[in-house]
């Protein structure tokens, strides 16, 4: 008699899991909507950038690294360029990406895996820019949240909602809605150049049996170009 | 008269001296008896490090100590501090996570921490019996070291040494992880033959 309540509440806890996107009371004003978008968009930063992050790294097995990342990266058009390197600057992990294309110039192990190297620019592309979606809606969530909702052209789906402090939360989901990503950014500043906030803090969860966890510290933050 | 004569004394002893600074690093013998002169060193070091993808390099700074015949501490300070400390053989690497210095058990060793415990190496005037690197004593007081292995070439592709022309010091230090990529260490406020206390090589603090 055991086992099927044991079963039953497995199956419940999965549904949970896959139907895990909030219901969202979705604006009406047009002109509301456009001020949302925009909100949502300047929250990722814009023109050209050189950012320094201290990143402590969690991977699936518990153990823990911590190393620093260089990124580099223009608003318009995109590009991206980042280097992963230990504490004394030894660069394992080095790639560019523009246009769609993805260029690894240095991958060294536990690094060089395609795999890895796509999902870390994923994850990277994820944090820094805004998504390219194929229809938005915007509302708030139950709890009076700003939230800007981006329905992918892969079919999955990605929720932007900004708290109060300006401080703002990204949920991905996949197509099955079960979510895989959770980008969290704190500690919002201006004093890397006024009218331009960037969180001084983001931590990136991957969900799921090989999940990971990115906490990364902003240390210095140069903007490039005019 | 008498000071002319005392000048000119004073500086061809100048001149004598600095002909023979000059000349320390003119044959790995030369280097090797020099840094034999050398009991202790302690400096601190600017390290940029350069990269096609960015524009302006990355800077770190620290401070270093060496003690013959091996003990060694390379301290980062900025922008993440963390310290390599080596004593009679046994190496511990300490990282500042969340305010507080965490010892690093887990990370093999990176190869950035192979050219710091070489560095013991390089102050004792062992650049060329280095069963890691092919080393080439150049013009200018330059030492230029290749790996041997394969294997390791894919890490470091070169390492260029220019060595001051202060008796058993070393300037600049360039590590070449390929064309593109480099990391440049320039020491500074140098204090050759100063007693260290042990502690630096065995507490963090």
């Amino acid at each position: 008699m055991k086992p099927v309540p044991t079963l039953l509440c497995i199956c419940l806890l999965l549904c949970a899991c896959a139907s895990s996107v909030p219901r969202i009371d979705p604006m009406e004003n047009s002109a509301a909507k456009q001020a949302m978008a925009l909100k949502c968009r300047n929250l990722f930063p814009t023109g050209e950038w050189q950012l320094l992050h201290s990143i402590e790294a969690t991977a699936p097995d518990g153990h823990q690294a911590l190393l620093m990342g260089a990124t580099v990266l223009s608003s318009e058009p995109q590009r991206l360029h980042c280097a992963l390197m230990t504490i004394e600057g030894f660069v394992l992990f080095e790639a560019s990406a523009e246009e769609g294309n993805l260029v690894i110039t240095r991958a060294i192990a536990p690094f060089d895996s395609p795999a890895l190297a796509n999902g870390m620019m994923d994850d990277i592309r994820l944090i820094f820019f805004p998504p390219e979606a194929t229809r938005c809606e915007f509302g708030r969530s139950q709890n009076g949240e700003e939230i800007c909702r981006y329905y992918m052209a892969d079919d999955s789906l990605l929720d932007m909602t900004i708290h109060g402090d300006s401080s703002w939360e990204i949920k991905r989901y996949d197509d099955d809605r079960t979510i895989i990503r959770t980008v969290t950014a704190t500690d919002m500043t201006d004093s890397f150049q006024k009218s331009v906030l960037l969180p001084k803090t983001l931590k990136l969860t991957a969900h799921g049996l090989f999940g990971y966890e990115l906490t990364m510290h902003l240390l210095e933050a140069l903007p490039l170009g005019k | 008269m008498k000071t002319n004569t005392s000048t000119s004394a004073c500086s061809i002893l100048l001149l004598l001296s600095a002909g023979l600074c000059i000349g320390w690093a003119q044959t790995w013998d030369a280097i090797r008896q020099s840094a034999g002169q050398l009991t202790s060193i302690q400096a601190e070091f600017i390290q940029e490090k350069h990269m096609a993808i960015l524009s302006h390099p990355l800077i770190s700074k620290g401070r270093f100590y060496y003690q013959a015949p091996g003990s060694l501490r390379w301290e980062y300070e900025k922008p993440i501090r963390s310290i390599l400390m080596v004593d009679e053989d046994r190496m511990k690497h300490f990282i500042q996570q969340n305010n507080e210095l965490v010892e690093d058990t887990g990370m093999p060793l990176q190869s950035m921490q192979i050219v710091l415990q070489e560095i013991s190496g390089w102050l004792n005037g062992r650049f060329d019996d280095n069963p890691a690197f092919n080393a080439v004593l150049e013009p200018d007081r330059k030492i230029i070291l290749r790996p041997k292995e394969k294997a390791f070439a894919a890490f470091i592709e070169k390492i260029e040494l220019c060595l001051s022309d202060r008796v058993g010091i070393i300037d600049t230090v360039l590590i070449y992880e390929n064309s593109d990529s480099y990391t440049k260490l320039v020491f500074q406020n140098v204090i050759p033959n100063e007693k260290i206390p042990t502690k630096i090589f065995r507490d963090v603090q």
